[in-house]
């Protein structure tokens, strides 16, 4: 019985000790273990916050089988850089939601950040943003890819999306006449 | 894998038109996705928030008759149709350019998608002297083109007497045809002056009086309101600093404002701004330019961000003006320093011979003119 009830108060401390903690464990898909700030995991990812406050965070790791552990550790890092960044990154980003301009600029490190990133590591943030609901880093991710498609190819855009072309040659030929001039470089 | 609508609604749709375009062409379903409503109007509000201060140069020959080359980009290169009569100053809204040509004849250009289209003729006018406006009914979500005709016209040995008409045409609510639609008569005559449109509403130069005096006609002029939403007329007074909208003076809008550029003298010219609020409008004089160069015949203002416009004086030389203390810094003579880009990737002066190098504030968009254009939602 009082062994019992000595487990019982560990675990009770325990979880209050859990409810203290000012980071929280993720786990990726290939089960690797990453520690973010809470109060920035909360501010920047909307799916997070909700676990948080839901309570549905494991102190073990809390499982996100759709992120690799690649795109993960970008995620974590771009929290906490986000955090550690100036005050008026986090002034911007808290302020999204009553930004009438659909999109945000992207910040100088921000942009440093997805610069450094390869085309698949891009894209698997572009994934794990949207799935976690971090609307500040889609956007900063977002807009680094569609700047990386303004000079390309309709062929180009096909093999980078890996899209199939599903018109014949002869319509291809046809649009590519009626609008040569978008054909140009821009 | 990026999910489509993370591609489509927030990636492919930051890129610019013409990029866009061309990858109309990568598969069918992003030509579909990239002609719908929906893509259209994102795209639409993106480019506002993110280019709010680009123009558009729509340079005129000085031979009347002679065709002359259209919106052509400081930035990019953009369409030459020919066959266009004289017009007057081109009205802008949302990326389409309208071009009032002196003969009636409207025309109506996306410089972004090169499209570019003749609107269908009007109600006959007997004079030639006409304006249009052009704008966005933010109420039923439709653009507007309104006119203002003389139906009759009569010289009387005393008077002259007009009857007076006003009509519209509206596109963007999915009517296949595009069809003039005459509203109310205005209650004074319409000048012909470029009018100022804003959201919802035209505002019209109207002669209210013209009183015959030792001096010659003096004329009291007031701002004819055309409310879009209910089709009436309200009318409101001139700024206070002259009583008639001389040929020296000219309606503009600055930022959503109503502006009223006055300029007695050949180097003065004073801008007076008034906001349209509970359907008072209220004239506040907002500063005083000294012209280095006098103005042969009159001055014209767009805003290029807070508190700073362009001056362009005869849409000849370009002044960058701050609103708060009335300073100038040149910008370019546009008849001798403007490149322009032949669609070809070269920069050329276009020519010294040409007369107006009319300017217009511009977003681009892929807004499409005329019946089943993709305007509302």
């Amino acid at each position: 019985m009082e062994v019992d009830k000595g487990k019982g108060e560990a675990e009770e401390t325990r979880k209050v000790a859990e409810a203290d903690r000012d980071t929280v464990t993720l786990k990726s898909s290939d089960g690797k273990l990453f520690e973010v700030s809470k109060e920035a995991a909360a501010r920047l990812s909307t799916v997070l916050a909700g676990m948080i406050a839901g309570g549905s965070i494991d102190d073990n790791g809390t499982d996100l089988k759709q992120i690799g552990s690649e795109a993960l550790e970008n995620v974590v890092d771009y929290c906490n850089k986000h955090a550690n960044s100036i005050p008026s990154a986090a002034l911007i980003s808290s302020s999204i939601s009553f930004n009438t301009a659909p999109f945000k600029e992207p910040e100088e490190w921000e942009r440093k950040f997805v610069d450094r990133l390869s085309h698949d590591a891009l894209f698997d943030l572009v994934e794990a943003a949207n799935f976690l609901g971090m609307e500040r880093l889609l956007d900063v991710t977002c807009h680094k890819i569609s700047e990386m498609m303004k000079g390309k190819s309709p062929d180009q855009i096909r093999e980078v999306f890996n899209i199939k072309n599903d018109y014949t040659k002869e319509e291809l030929e046809e649009i590519r006449q009626e609008l040569a001039w978008a054909f140009y470089d821009d | 894998m990026i999910p489509d609508d993370v591609l489509l609604f927030q990636i492919l749709v930051r890129l610019p038109v013409k990029s866009l375009v061309r990858f109309k062409s990568v598969c069918k379903a992003w030509c579909t996705t990239i002609a719908s409503a929906h893509f259209v109007r994102l795209h639409l509000e993106l480019s506002r928030a993110t280019n709010s201060s680009s123009m558009v140069v729509v340079p005129r020959n000085y031979q009347p008759a002679v065709q002359s080359n259209v919106a052509k980009h400081i930035m990019e290169s953009t369409p030459r149709p020919n066959g266009i009569p004289r017009f007057t100053i081109p009205l802008h809204c949302d990326g389409l350019v309208l071009i009032p040509s002196v003969t009636g004849h409207i025309f109506m250009c996306n410089p972004a998608t090169k499209e570019f289209v003749e609107l269908p003729p009007g109600t006959r006018n007997v004079s030639l002297l006409q304006r249009v406006a052009f704008g966005f009914d933010p109420y039923s979500g439709t653009y507007k083109v309104a006119r203002h005709f003389l139906r009759s016209y009569r010289e009387g040995q005393i008077h002259t007497e007009y009857d007076v008409g006003h009509e519209v045409l509206t596109f963007g609510d999915g009517v296949e045809t595009l069809e003039w639609k005459a509203t109310i008569d205005p209650p004074y005559p319409i000048k012909a002056r470029t009018p100022i449109c804003l959201p919802g509403f035209f505002y019209w130069s109207a002669a209210q009086s013209v009183v015959d005096t030792d001096h010659g006609k003096l004329d009291t002029d007031v701002i004819l309101r055309f409310s879009m939403r209910d089709d009436t007329f309200t009318v409101h007074p001139n700024p206070p600093c002259s009583s008639s909208l001389t040929l020296n003076d000219l309606l503009c809008e600055l930022s959503g404002k109503l502006c009223y550029v006055h300029s007695p003298s050949p180097c003065d010219v004073f801008i007076w701004l008034a906001q349209d609020r509970d359907n008072i409008i209220t004239w506040t004089q907002r500063c005083h330019v000294n012209l280095p160069i006098p103005r042969l015949l009159r001055v014209y203002a767009c805003a290029i961000a807070e508190g700073t416009v362009f001056l362009s004086v005869d849409f000849r030389h370009l002044f960058k003006c701050n609103l708060h203390d009335g300073s100038l810094e040149k910008v370019v003579s546009m008849p001798y320093e403007l490149l322009y880009d032949n669609g070809e990737g070269i920069s050329v002066v276009l020519s010294s011979r040409l007369f107006s190098h009319y300017m217009v504030p511009y977003v681009e968009s892929l807004l499409r003119i005329g019946p089943g254009c993709m305007l509302s939602n």
